[in-house]
């Protein structure tokens, strides 16, 4: 397991294209199949858009890379933020997209987690 | 075509309906459906599923940056993945509808951008690449028995891993939005946050007056400007005509680029007057 790559970004939404461009890379980097390479730029938007304010808080999207997963934590400054409604569109695409998928409320701050596994390594 | 409604969230009695209309459209389909009366009714059971999870299409089309009348191709190839996902669908798999149907949905909208033409002018370069990832894309997939990987496309094309990105990515931002549409509000548009700048005006302009102020000019100095403004001919070249030296010449466009300049800026802009008699 590598170090988290961490981009950190004001919560406006002209900044998810930065979280969607970097899920996309580093899930290419991860020799996921192109249509996981999409999907992880799906989800990394689903999860961002949720925490998208406007206004000053800051979005923070860490990224951890195993051999074969790739862990996407996105997480805001925004106090009180509500969990995604999990009846709601963007948790039903972020649960079909990704391999597993958490919303936690860590001291008061909403945190995503979405797990991304890829191809078995050859051999394996 | 029909909206949901604008729902974003489902409600406990939603849930149970979509159960109830599962289960009746499963029966229906394993009856022999040879009534009329039982054909209309697997079609209104069909439309009613289709119907109640418009906004799921809609959602995702959104996720695709495909909004407004430019998005409706989006929601409509979207709209054919939910129909093939509520005939699909096994209530008795244990899934969710919701969560069966979001990969049909996204696959028929990913092979509408992969698949139809571009509204967007793309650079040439990347477009040529996206059709032959798409291309590879599909090859690839036969032979592997599923999606390859963006380094075995890398490998396949002879092309660097960030160029196949950059090609996927070009592949979903083909949508064109129209200048008037609404971006906030205020129902202020897009054309309204342009300028409309053109750059031609000006330089007619500044030819006009430059024409003009040339004219004021004494002979020798004009024919100078002339030659090496316009004509671009070389100093050299120029003081060889003139007979002058080329320091002469330089000296002398020099002074007459400076009297033209202070012209300009002593006249007031857009100044009509016709160009001073010699």
């Amino acid at each position: 397991m590598s170090e988290p790559i961490t981009l950190r970004f004001p919560a406006h939404a002209s900044n998810v294209a930065l979280a969607r461009t970097t899920a996309a890379t580093l899930a290419a980097r991860l020799d996921f199949t192109i249509d996981q390479v999409e999907d992880a730029r799906l989800a990394i938007d689903e999860a961002v858009t949720h925490l998208i304010t406007e206004g000053d808080e800051m979005i923070t999207c860490s990224f951890t890379l195993s051999e074969t997963e790739l862990r996407m934590v996105v997480t805001s400054t925004a106090e009180h933020a509500a969990l995604p409604d999990p009846e709601g569109f963007g948790w039903i695409v972020m649960r079909a997209l990704v391999d597993d998928v958490r919303a936690e409320d860590v001291d008061g701050l909403v945190t995503l987690t979405l797990l991304m596994r890829g191809l078995e390594p050859a051999g394996a | 075509m029909t909206e949901s409604g604008g729902i974003s969230r489902w409600t406990p009695e939603q849930r149970l309906r979509e159960r109830e209309l599962f289960d009746e459209f499963a029966c229906l389909r394993q009856g022999d459906g040879s009534s009329p009366a039982e054909q209309s009714r697997l079609q209104s059971v069909r439309d009613e599923l289709v119907t109640m999870h418009l906004g799921l299409v809609h959602h995702l089309a959104r996720r695709y940056g495909a909004q407004g009348p430019a998005g409706e191709d989006v929601v409509q190839v979207g709209i054919l993945g939910l129909i093939n996902a509520v005939d699909r669908f096994d209530l008795n798999r244990g899934n969710e509808f919701s969560t069966f149907a979001t990969p049909h949905i996204i696959g028929e909208m990913r092979k509408f951008f992969r698949d139809d033409s571009w509204a967007v002018r793309v650079p040439r370069r990347l477009r040529d690449l996206t059709s032959a990832v798409n291309r590879a894309r599909s090859e690839l997939s036969l032979d592997l028995g599923r999606p390859p990987t963006v380094a075995e496309l890398s490998v396949h094309l002879a092309v660097p891993d960030e160029d196949i990105l950059a090609a996927l990515e070009a592949a979903t931002i083909r949508g064109a939005a129209s200048i008037d549409t609404p971006i906030d509000a205020d129902g202020r548009t897009i054309a309204d946050t342009l300028t409309f700048g053109d750059d031609s005006f000006d330089q007619v302009e500044t030819r006009m007056l430059a024409d003009a102020l040339l004219d004021s000019l004494p002979e020798r100095e004009r024919r100078i400007v002339i030659a090496h403004i316009y004509e671009e001919l070389a100093q050299s070249r120029i003081a060889n005509e003139l007979g002058i030296s080329q320091v002469h010449v330089s000296r002398l466009l020099r002074s007459s680029l400076d009297t033209l300049r202070r012209q300009a800026l002593e006249r007031p802009e857009r100044d009509p007057d016709p160009p001073p008699s010699r």
